[in-house]
């Protein structure tokens, strides 16, 4: 699991027929500052399915492989997802953010 | 799964059987995504017809054997889906404000204030 | 999965059991940054093709030195290209004939 920003959305309609329902957000994994009293971004940005209606600039957790597969339809392995938001943060103990 | 832009077709004669009959597509990532090794490309399989110049959401691991329809496809990315458009909220003043790199960007990118 | 150009084969008497019989090629990632819009990487690309590192692949294909092949990633893959007990994360799936770079 990541933590990540939301920043954005990805919009499609020419899709594989077994994702066609899906809401996907572009999301930058974030990680506490040197300092440990803020927030960075890596870099690392993936395309992560929503399934909790997280909202742009929300801090989540994204999860991936069968993990995120688990926090769609656990059990369910028609379920095509290899990255999914699977909590909107409120709050963290490491630091100010959000 | 990741973004990525299309550029490129590869073809294989030898090939393990059951990539018989499969487009693989060149794919470079828009952004970085952590992949195994550090390259600047991957190879995808595309069941939906993607064209050259074409920004493509890409799956990845289990999920892209299953969208092909049988695990037993011996691949690890696939296309999900064409990108119609790319919209990215920016909110200049943050820590975490996102900037496709020059020449990385979606070929239709909407920047909105957050 | 990636592209890259077989730079030599690694041997060696002491191996894991699962390894044994099984060849292992020594393959250097293709570097896409710096090529030309069409541009193509035919069956023995350029060294200035290639990225700085390189890997290590079970190649149950056969693929020759020089040749560009398409590696897979990931352990699944492996338990349908080589078997479920093969030590390794990598494996050959096609020797390429030709990859086009059409756009930048």
């Amino acid at each position: 699991m990541i933590r990540a920003r939301v920043i954005g959305e990805v919009w499609t309609t020419r899709k594989a027929p077994r994702f066609a329902s899906d809401k996907w957000l572009l999301v930058a994994e974030i990680v506490p500052d040197r300092q440990g009293t803020g927030i960075r971004t890596t870099g690392r940005v993936v395309v992560a399915t929503d399934r909790l209606d997280a909202g742009v600039g929300d801090e989540v957790i994204v999860s991936f492989g069968s993990g995120a597969r688990n926090a769609v339809d656990p059990g369910n392995r028609d379920v095509l997802v290899d990255a999914a938001v699977v909590q909107v943060i409120d709050g963290t103990s490491t630091n100010e953010s959000p | 799964m990741i973004l990525g832009r299309v550029i490129g077709q590869v073809w294989a004669t030898r090939k393990n059987p059951r990539l018989e009959g499969q487009k693989l597509l060149l794919v470079r990532p828009l952004a970085w995504h952590r992949p195994d090794h550090e390259t600047d490309h991957l190879v995808a399989v595309d069941p939906v017809g993607a064209e050259v110049g074409q920004d493509v959401v890409v799956c990845l691991g289990m999920p892209a054997r299953r969208e092909l329809g049988d695990v037993r496809f011996p691949v690890e990315a696939s296309v999900a889906a064409i990108v119609d458009q790319v919209e990215i909220y920016q909110d200049p003043g943050s820590v975490t404000a996102f900037r496709f790199a020059r020449g990385r960007e979606p070929v239709d990118l909407i920047e909105r204030p957050a | 999965m990636i592209l890259g150009k077989v730079i030599g084969t690694v041997w060696g008497a002491k191996q894991s059991r699962n390894l044994s019989g099984r060849r292992v090629v020594e393959v250097r990632p293709v570097r896409l940054k710096g090529l030309c819009p069409g541009s193509r990487l035919g069956n023995d690309p350029d060294d200035e093709q290639l990225g700085p590192g390189s890997l290590l692949a079970v190649d149950p294909l056969g693929a020759d030195t020089g040749q560009t092949v398409l590696v897979s990633i990931g352990s699944r893959v492996r338990d349908l290209v080589a078997g479920p007990d093969v030590p390794t994360k990598h494996c050959v799936v096609a020797i390429v004939d030709e990859a086009s770079v059409d756009t930048e």
